[in-house]
């Protein structure tokens, strides 16, 4: 009785089945390509080099990457039965509950895509592993996997909502289309709007403007523009996680109860009533129609372009009609429920005095109400990625350091709300990005503007008051998290590439690490940030280490200038080493 | 036995003004082991209350049930029957014997050894791919599989439709032997009520979502005649009505009337006989002589109902 409630196997085997086409042709290409990728990557590498661990798990999971995307498809040619009369007939027929015939197929095409998705991983992981010149890094594969197995299913739990709420092909693939950016859309209409009208704040620092939180979409911002210094770090935090697979949860859930309810009749229907066709047809219209009063907050839109998206809203709110009933019987009716559309306009626009009003209201603007402050000095004054990764979690308590960032706050919201900036008129202007930790135990993220001067005077202030001492701050990292570097060399022309060496790193680090150690902290500054001095570099070398953050294995990049007379022996060392760029070509002066 | 009460059924369409109301308050009682004709015109709700007793659609109201089981969600009530739809469908790129295996997964008590017997009788190649059969080919697979399964109910939506007389006969035939064998309750529609006269116990006119007739056939053919009489003297309807007998229709040309009596022939044929008449004939109707009539005396014109 159970496996004719919940779960039968022959079904289960039948969805396999019916899967095959789709499922082989995926699976061929992903692995194929899986199995690829690693194998020129190896091929790529020079083989009289060490080891090198810089394999982008980016491109590796390419093929990974593609399976999110192509999840939802199994989805759709799975229950593609319900969208047809007799073949929904022969399935509702036999003797098995929905709810068996729900859970049996969704086994089976998640089964499918998991294991399309774990064979990719498996052969890319495996070649991977083989290849001596790398340091294979299993957990982060499994990461990749996961996630990416995640995302799969989120988004096929859209495309099953998608199913279950429409009849035909087309209004599926629109409404899944629908589902999936709609809400995207919106966040990113507001931050548009915010972003040009509100300079106090970064829209990424609104709690309901976090685009990673989608899982599918945040994976594949991060394999486009996943270049080596971008990690899944945010992604893979155990919020995002447990977000997205509650989500992905009641995605199913949902999809269960709406196919228990979906009627058997619906299979070429668009809709199943007359209510939910006005909402597909409304939220369909949307996407253009939010555009309107976007533009018009924003004060980027005169009478023609009004008119223009006015035109094409009306269009596209037809036009859904039209692709879905394929007659104009239905747009009397449908004319009768276009004030809606108009109502969902006049709510957004709402929407964003409400944000703004909300975020000014939500600034502190006196010193007494904060217990400290974080500052964003990532890619600001000068720090490299270790630099970063040790302040990640640091604070300052200092009364004075506290109370220049609230001026400067109260004086950027000033500027913003009268959107006049000429008091910093004549001056390089800086933005500065702060987390302040109010007494009452909140936190508060705004940016402030800052003339260059006092940017770099509060920077410095916040080293010097941190939680993190300076000697901690100007440390260089274990010998462990450097991979490869590679040298340029500052002459009277410019400066000359010399080269990359791992054969000598160890010796080389060793060197470097006992002569920095015993440097002053002011020649510490200079070694770690000399273009930001006032000091020449000219005669001296750049040092760039690259290697990997810890525990989230990010790539990292520091940049030193060794001069004769701070690091004499870590400059003969190079020196000794050098090696002159026109005796080498362009792959051996840049590792691939 | 199989129940319907007061059972209604609307569709809903984009563009539609109203959802169309395929069947209105529907009520039946069907008893077990009779073959029961469901008969009515396109779109008189024959395919939808088949589709309701398989348990594909969910009636709007009113109950629906199997031996007292509600077929809706119900899978001990689903493996009692057996549905052959007007449009038939097997899974893609498969043949006969894996359509086979894959109901005897999910039926219970599907049976090899029938399945293969009758594969035999209709000669078809249980090993082609179904697609490559004709249309009255994959009737015959579909009530060979159907018949395998050993249901309790069976339903055939149009099971007739391309079948050569050959075949046809034959399909009968097969279905014939269940319900004797087996007692199998049978159901099935059709629009033509010549194609149903020789197979079923039971037939129901179907109109406009609603059951307007139902009748056993035996009674329906016996309870109704033909009567051609004349006489030497002038005469008209109440000379036969004077004595009691029940007339559905009457016509007379000169000395000579042809009238449709329903009750019983010998009681009136001696009723008539003893009014001396120069000519007497009894004549038998067929059976859409005899809807015609019954449709009549109900207010029906036959033609808006069946043709």
């Amino acid at each position: 009785m159970l496996s004719s409630k919940l779960f039968n196997i022959r079904l289960y085997l039948e969805g396999l089945k019916r899967l095959k086409v789709i499922g082989m042709a995926s699976a061929i290409l992903s692995v194929t390509v899986s199995a690829l990728i690693p194998i020129v990557f190896w091929i790529d590498m020079r083989p009289d080099v060490d080891k090198i661990t810089n394999i982008n798990i980016n491109t590796l999971c390419i093929p990974l990457y593609g399976m999110i995307f192509l999840a939802p498809f199994f989805f759709s040619a799975l229950f593609s039965f319900l969208n047809k009369r007799k073949e929904s007939d022969f399935f509702h027929a036999i003797p098995y509950t929905r709810t068996c015939v729900y859970l049996s197929f969704t086994a089976a095409a998640l089964s499918f895509v998991f294991a399309i998705m774990i064979l990719s991983s498996l052969a890319a992981g495996i070649i991977w592993a083989m290849n001596p010149l790398t340091t294979f890094r299993v957990g982060e594969l499994i990461s990749v996997t996961l996630m990416c197995m995640l995302a799969a299913a989120e988004l096929s739990g859209i495309m099953i909502l998608a199913i279950t709420l429409t009849g035909t092909d087309t209004t599926q693939a629109l409404m899944f289309l629908l589902f999936t950016l709609l809400t995207r859309l919106v966040l990113l209409y507001i931050s548009i709007g915010i972003d040009t009208h509100v300079d106090v704040i970064y829209t990424s620092d609104l709690p309901f403007l976090q685009f990673n939180w989608f899982l599918p979409f945040g994976m594949l911002a991060f394999s486009v523009t996943g270049g080596e210094g971008d990690s899944f770090n945010p992604l893979m935090s155990p919020s995002n996680i447990i977000y997205s697979l509650v989500v992905t949860i009641l995605l199913f859930a949902a999809g269960w109860l709406l196919y228990k309810l979906r009627k058997s009749e619906m299979a070429g229907t668009t809709a199943p009533n007359h209510v939910t066709q006005h909402i597909f047809r409304i939220l369909f219209t949307l996407p253009v129609a939010l555009l309107i009063p976007l533009f018009i907050y924003a004060d980027g839109m005169d009478f023609t372009g009004l008119l223009v998206f006015l035109v094409i809203s009306l269009l596209m709110y037809y036009l859904y009609e039209l692709i879905t009933t394929k007659r104009f019987r239905g747009f009397l009716k449908a004319t009768m429920l276009l004030p809606v559309v108009v109502v969902c306009c006049l709510v957004f626009y709402g929407a964003f005095g409400c944000v703004e009003k909300a975020i000014y209201n939500a600034t502190p603007d006196s010193p007494d109400e904060i217990a400290s402050v974080h500052l964003d000095i990532r890619g600001g004054a000068g720090w490299d990625d270790y630099q970063d990764y040790l302040m990640q979690d640091a604070v300052s308590s200092d009364p004075a350091l506290i109370k220049d960032v609230i001026d400067a706050l109260n004086s950027t919201v000033e500027c913003d709300r009268a959107d006049d900036y000429s008091s910093y008129r004549g001056f390089h202007l800086r933005w500065l990005r702060v987390e302040l930790n109010k007494k009452d135990g909140s936190t508060v993220i705004r940016k402030i503007a800052l003339k260059e001067e006092n940017y770099n005077y509060v920077n410095t202030q916040y080293v010097n008051h941190s939680s993190v001492s300076t000697d901690t701050f100007l440390s260089l990292p274990p010998l462990e998290l450097i991979d490869y570097y590679y040298t340029e060399y500052y002459s009277v022309n410019g400066f000359d590439v010399a080269y990359k060496n791992n054969y000598n790193l160890p010796k080389l680090y060793n060197i470097l690490s006992q002569e920095y150690d015993k440097l002053s902290t002011e020649d510490k500054m200079w070694v770690r940030r000399g273009y930001m001095t006032d000091k020449d570099i000219e005669g001296s070398f750049s040092l760039n280490l690259s290697g990997h953050l810890p525990d989230t294995q990010n790539y990292m990049h520091i940049l030193l200038y060794v001069s004769k007379e701070l690091l004499p022996e870590t400059f003969a060392f190079l020196e000794s080493t050098k090696i002159d760029s026109t005796d080498m070509t362009d792959s051996e002066i840049f590792i691939p | 036995m199989i129940s319907a009460n007061k059972v209604t059924k609307s569709f809903y369409s984009a563009g539609m003004k109203a959802p169309y109301v395929a069947l209105n308050e529907l009520s039946c009682n069907i008893p077990g082991g009779c073959i029961y004709g469901l008969v009515g015109s396109n779109g008189a709700g024959k395919s939808t209350f088949l589709r309701l007793l398989s348990g594909v659609y969910k009636a709007d109201s009113g109950e629906l049930s199997i031996d007292g089981l509600p077929v809706w969600e119900n899978p001990p009530a689903k493996d009692k029957l057996f549905y052959v739809p007007d449009e038939l469908y097997f899974l893609p790129q498969s043949t006969m014997r894996k359509m086979a295996h894959y109901y005897k997964a999910i039926y219970p008590k599907f049976n090899w050894e029938r399945y293969e017997n009758l594969t035999d009788t209709f000669g078809l190649d249980e090993t082609s791919n179904l697609n490559t059969f004709s249309k009255g080919m994959k009737r015959q697979a579909a009530t060979i599989l159907a018949l395998s399964t050993m249901p309790d109910y069976l339903f055939f939506d149009e099971t007739f439709d391309g079948l050569d007389p050959v075949m046809r006969n034959l399909v009968k035939k097969v279905i014939y032997n269940d319900v004797l064998e087996r007692g199998t309750t049978t159901i099935i529609t059709s629009h033509s009520l010549r194609e149903l006269e020789d197979t079923c116990d039971q037939l129901a006119l179907l109109h406009k979502g609603g059951i307007v007739f139902e009748s056993d056939i035996q009674n329906l053919k016996t309870s109704l005649f033909k009567v051609q009489t004349a006489f030497s003297t002038p005469f008209d309807r109440s000379k036969f009505e004077s004595v009691g007998i029940d007339i559905l229709s009457y016509s007379q040309m000169g000395s000579v009337c042809t009238f449709i009596v329903r009750g019983d022939r010998t009681s009136v044929e001696s009723k008539v006989r003893c009014m001396n008449p120069l000519l007497l004939d009894m004549l038998p109707l067929n059976l859409e002589e005899v809807f015609i009539y019954e449709m009549e005396a109900l207010g029906y014109a036959f033609k808006d109902v069946l043709m």
